[in-house]
């Protein structure tokens, strides 16, 4: 089994509020190893951004480890941390906010070879910049243009080819599907899938969406109020989940099969506490 | 002689001005919902679900609307605002995705509540009793004490409660629901839609649904219409539709879905491209240049929404001579 690439250990994060420090994260521990997809699986509030946040130090965590190809990123220096970012890179959820309204896409692909002083002169760094944007699907005919010519899903494929210029090893991706319509979603979960096993690719993943993760990931780890409650392959996880979080997340997926969804409502009916009402009657959240 | 249904739309149209004339986003739409009847209305951003739903109750401000929308018999289209205020919110409910900017933030949920209730005549108590009443039934504990929060105190999925509270108020006889559980999470969704359809069959009141997602629509609604660019492209019964659907855009959309069970693929079959822009749109089929199954005359010929089957619709040309890829076929396992 190859080295892990990202270990994660006892990663906690507390912020400070009234009344005392609010945990967000709480002794999270996962492994990505190289080349592997994982997913990072919660809702909101259960702390897997801020997670994916600390791992790239965007927010200093309170405590814990993150060792990065056997480096430790919350030791290392500004300089050294400089260079894990490049080697780190993160793609948002909201491609209408991530990118820059008054760049270029030769601009916004180009910016990280700017910044980490890679692909020398300006000839150079086009050429680069074509490359990934075929990488991604798109043409040059897309240099010249702004975010606001694009569609969600062109943007999302832009914000890739960004992350991807300065040659990353690990790509975490935060919710970079759920604004997509489904048709867009599929157009870019094979973007991803095609990456990976092109480049190598390692990604941590995080979702809320089970299927999603099902498709692009190996392993899943399940979160909630800032803990893990379960992790595992893939397949195990989502064929007997051990957590009772996990299976209610599990059921609460929506799957396009009327058979399915009826005999699912059925089932939440009749071990409803209410006795024949839904826990919808009933619920606190 | 067959009894109307409830909601009856024909031929609906509604354009928007644009910077070189008219930009028309829904063209002619036809739809019954039967008494009672839950509906699923399903298509991705710009197939002009909302805009078509907006416009059925008079709210598509700005836009030309056309055609014909009759409630129970009465016409919509072109009608005095007394007649679209007296069916809008009172026979007609309609609850938005976004409930944080669908309520009055200063107004408490009880006042909002009650006021629809006090302008139609009834009494002060009688009101806050069935405000309180109706929080109870839609899941809000502690009624009492939050009948009179405002919205902020309220989480996402408790506002979306609140808001269906409202809807309820006038026991309206169809609620339209417009992405209701877009912007919650998978549980709170889940819990919203199961309330959803639990009022519609208890109270007897038809509900239209409509999500971008497949999923959302496939329990418990009785028919499902899908939209693309304007029209609807398929409309079925659920079952059917899902297990044998007949229009090639439907087929597209379902296998786009990554599934929880299954053979995992390798890729997923995606519908290449995009929806077309409504100001520029396609000759013939609008599906056409994106259909795998294609053929010279979609381009040029526009395909009508048929009976192909009992009670099973679309509007394509080659239904009958076309078969879908096998991954819909295959049989799927429960998670």
């Amino acid at each position: 089994m190859p080295e892990p690439l990202l270990q994660v250990k006892g990663l906690t994060h507390h912020f400070a509020s009234r009344g005392g420090p609010t945990v967000a994260v709480e002794d999270v521990a996962f492994e990505v190893r190289a080349g592997e997809a994982v997913g990072l699986v919660g809702e909101s509030g259960s702390g897997k951004s801020t997670t994916a946040r600390c791992v790239l130090r965007l927010i200093e965590p309170t405590a814990g480890s993150v060792v990065f190809d056997e480096t430790d990123v919350l030791a290392a220096s500004p300089r050294r941390l400089r260079e894990l970012r490049r080697e780190m890179q993160i793609v948002f959820q909201d491609p209408y906010a991530s990118l820059n309204p008054r760049m270029t896409v030769e601009a916004l692909v180009g910016e990280g070879l700017v910044v980490h002083g890679l692909a020398g002169g300006r000839g150079a760094r086009r050429r680069r910049v074509l490359e990934l944007l075929e990488l991604v699907g798109l043409d040059a005919g897309h240099l010249e243009r702004h975010p606001r010519d694009f569609s969600g899903g062109q943007r999302q494929r832009i914000a890739i080819a960004r992350a991807l210029a300065v040659e990353p090893r690990l790509l975490i991706c935060d919710e970079p599907v759920s604004a997509l319509d489904v048709s867009v979603q599929a157009q870019v979960l094979n973007l991803l899938r095609g990456l990976q096993e092109q480049l190598g690719l390692s990604i941590l993943f995080i979702a809320h969406d089970l299927a999603v993760v099902r498709f692009l990931c190996d392993e899943i780890v399940v979160m909630r109020d800032g803990r893990v409650v379960e992790a595992g392959p893939a397949h195990r996880v989502l064929r007997e989940p051990h957590d009772p979080y996990s299976r209610a997340l599990l059921l609460a997926t929506p799957v396009p099969d009327p058979a399915i969804e009826t005999r699912r409502r059925a089932e939440r009916r009749s071990s409803s506490p209410a006795g024949g009402r839904s826990p919808s009657s009933t619920a606190t959240t | 002689m067959t009894r109307d249904p409830l909601l009856k739309v024909r031929g609906l149209e509604v354009a928007f001005p644009g910077q070189d004339g008219p930009v028309t986003v829904v063209r002619g739409l036809d739809l019954d919902i039967e008494p009672g009847e839950r509906v699923g209305l399903v298509g991705e951003s710009g197939s002009g679900k909302s805009v078509s739903m907006h416009a059925i109750l008079g709210l598509a401000a700005g836009a030309r609307v056309s055609g014909s929308v009759r409630f129970d018999g009465q016409e919509l289209v072109g009608a005095p605002s007394s007649t679209l205020r007296a069916v809008r919110g009172r026979r007609a409910g309609l609850i938005f995705q976004d409930s944080l900017s669908a309520l009055n933030p200063v107004l408490r949920v009880g006042a909002q509540i009650t006021e629809p209730l006090r302008l139609s005549g009834t009494g002060k108590r009688e009101a806050r009793d069935r405000a309180l009443e109706l929080l109870e039934r839609v899941g809000i504990r502690d009624a009492t004490r939050r009948v009179d929060d405002y919205p902020h105190q309220f989480s996402g999925g408790m506002r979306q409660r609140v808001m269906i509270a409202i809807a309820l108020a006038q026991s309206p006889e169809l609620l339209i629901a417009d992405e209701p559980t877009t912007a919650l999470d998978v549980r709170v969704q889940r819990q919203v839609l199961d309330l959803l359809l639990e009022l519609s069959e208890e109270r007897g009141m038809s509900l239209l649904l409509i999500s971008h997602d497949l999923g959302v629509v496939a329990g418990g609604t009785e028919r499902v219409v899908v939209m693309y660019a304007g029209q609807a492209v398929e409309s079925a019964t659920a079952e059917p539709l899902f297990q044998r659907p007949l229009h090639p855009y439907t087929w597209g959309l379902l296998g786009a879905v990554p599934q929880l069970t299954g053979s995992r693929p390798e890729r997923l079959p995606a519908i290449a491209g995009r929806p077309p822009d409504p100001a520029v749109p396609p000759s013939g089929c609008p599906f056409h240049p994106r259909c795998p199954h294609a053929q010279d005359r979609c381009a040029t010929e526009v395909p009508m929404l048929l009976e192909h089957e009992p009670d099973h619709r679309a509007a394509c040309l080659r239904v009958g001579e076309i078969s879908p890829p096998a991954l819909i076929a295959e049989e799927r396992v429960d998670a």
